[in-house]
């Protein structure tokens, strides 16, 4: 019942009529709402024309364009595999991930979808992963770490694991890597309605795991 | 509820101090920049060995090949059952047509005034010289073509069953080929299965 309140409150907010309410704080006018639509709109266009001449000079013998593209959506694959996997695994999986794409980037048909791509082939190493550690020994608590920042983050990654596929993968990205919306949308090739519906719903979720009104320091 | 979706979804309006709190503490474990490491040797398309890029177009020659050997020996085996020459000999031994040698139709008219009709005479009926020849020795020599024909027909069964299990081979191959072939094109494509939401 719950989820279709939220819907209801995400489709009011992405209604044309209300544009003004998603990109400004309610009293904004509709021009300034329209302006912010084209520089977001312009903001993709431009990276997806970057990647796409990115992904050209790779494909023409550029090495270094590479590590162009490495920068751009390194935090994207760090966030799609610290939502699934051990964070020990994380760093050295993203270097994994990044030279397989390398060496695949040939068979990558639309320039353009470079990011949905490298961002399948994370999901796909994660359930490899979760693959072949079924029969390996479980991470345990003492393998985390002992800095108390860092084991409270922990603690709360792990609820977020527990939620639904889409939804710990958009909140990591906003929550871990500081994406916004847009920017989590532009990157994974999902739609804009997609990623605020998962945000919000997985946001709900979240708090009702983790009981907000206890406080988060106790 | 607005502020917070607005904050939660780019970052604007007033923020809201529970997501803050959670940004603060997850931040935490947000990517720290790592230089990648490619090394030389590696390069845009891997490295592909000979086989791996030629086994297609290996296999689908290797079958036209087999096919052709197959249908050489079948053939050979066919003639060599039927008792027939080898085709040079056979022209030799064909006598050159005759003028009195009657055409395969002949023109038959049954009354003064009809109209001559076209009459397909029998291919037999008159036999060539050659033919009755031949006919004659074979008779002569009954019995010693009839064992022949017995061990030439058990020959030619043997091969049969060689050229069938040639044949079946050839199929698994290229069989195998194929699905080989569609592995390494599945394998390298990865399709619209980003959209999870």
């Amino acid at each position: 019942m719950y989820e279709l309140e939220v819907t209801a409150d995400v489709l009011a907010m992405t209604a044309p009529g209300n544009a003004n309410r998603r990109f400004g704080d309610g009293t904004s006018s509709g021009a300034t709402a329209t302006a912010q639509a084209h520089e977001a709109t312009a903001a993709s266009e431009t990276l997806d024309s970057t990647q796409t001449r990115l992904v050209r000079l790779v494909l023409a013998g550029d090495r270094d364009s590479f590590g162009r593209l490495y920068e751009l959506y390194a935090p994207l694959v760090h966030g799609i595999l610290l939502a699934r996997m051990p964070r020990s695994e994380v760093e050295d999986t993203v270097q994994e991930i990044f030279l397989h794409a390398f060496k695949k980037l040939d068979t990558l048909r639309d320039p353009n979808a470079f990011g949905p791509w490298i961002g399948m082939i994370a999901r796909n190493r994660a359930m490899d992963f979760h693959r072949k550690a079924r029969e390996t020994v479980e991470i345990t608590d003492d393998l985390k770490s002992a800095d108390s920042n860092v084991a409270r983050a922990e603690e709360i990654l792990a609820i977020i694991r527990l939620l639904p596929d889409a939804y710990r993968e958009t909140l990591v990205l906003r929550l871990v890597e500081g994406m916004t919306g847009p920017e989590i949308a532009e990157r994974t090739g999902l739609t804009a309605a997609s990623v605020r519906v998962n945000l919000h719903r997985g946001m709900k979720l979240l708090r009702a795991k983790l009981g907000f009104e206890e406080g988060l320091h106790e | 509820m607005n502020n917070e979706s607005d904050y939660l979804w780019d970052k604007t309006g007033e923020p809201d101090p529970k997501v803050q709190e959670l940004e603060e503490i997850l931040g935490t474990l947000r990517y720290q920049p790592r230089p990648l490491s490619i090394p030389e040797n590696v390069s845009v398309g891997g490295k592909r060995s000979f086989f791996r890029s030629a086994t297609p177009s290996l296999a689908i020659a290797a079958t036209i090949v087999m096919l052709l050997l197959g249908l050489g020996v079948w053939l050979g085996w066919q003639r060599l059952q039927k008792g027939e020459p080898a085709p040079q000999a056979r022209h030799e031994s064909v006598a050159p047509a005759t003028a009195s040698t009657p055409n395969k139709e002949s023109v038959v008219a049954s009354s003064p005034g009809d109209i001559p009709k076209v009459v397909e005479e029998p291919y037999r009926s008159l036999p060539r010289p050659t033919l009755v020849a031949v006919r004659g020795k074979r008779v002569r020599n009954e019995a010693v073509t009839r064992a022949i024909a017995a061990r030439k027909l058990q020959e030619a069964e043997a091969a049969k069953d060689q050229l069938m299990m040639a044949f079946r081979l050839v199929s698994a191959k290229l069989n195998y080929a194929q699905k080989k072939t569609q592995e390494l094109n599945q394998r390298d494509q990865v399709h619209n299965q980003h959209k999870i939401g």
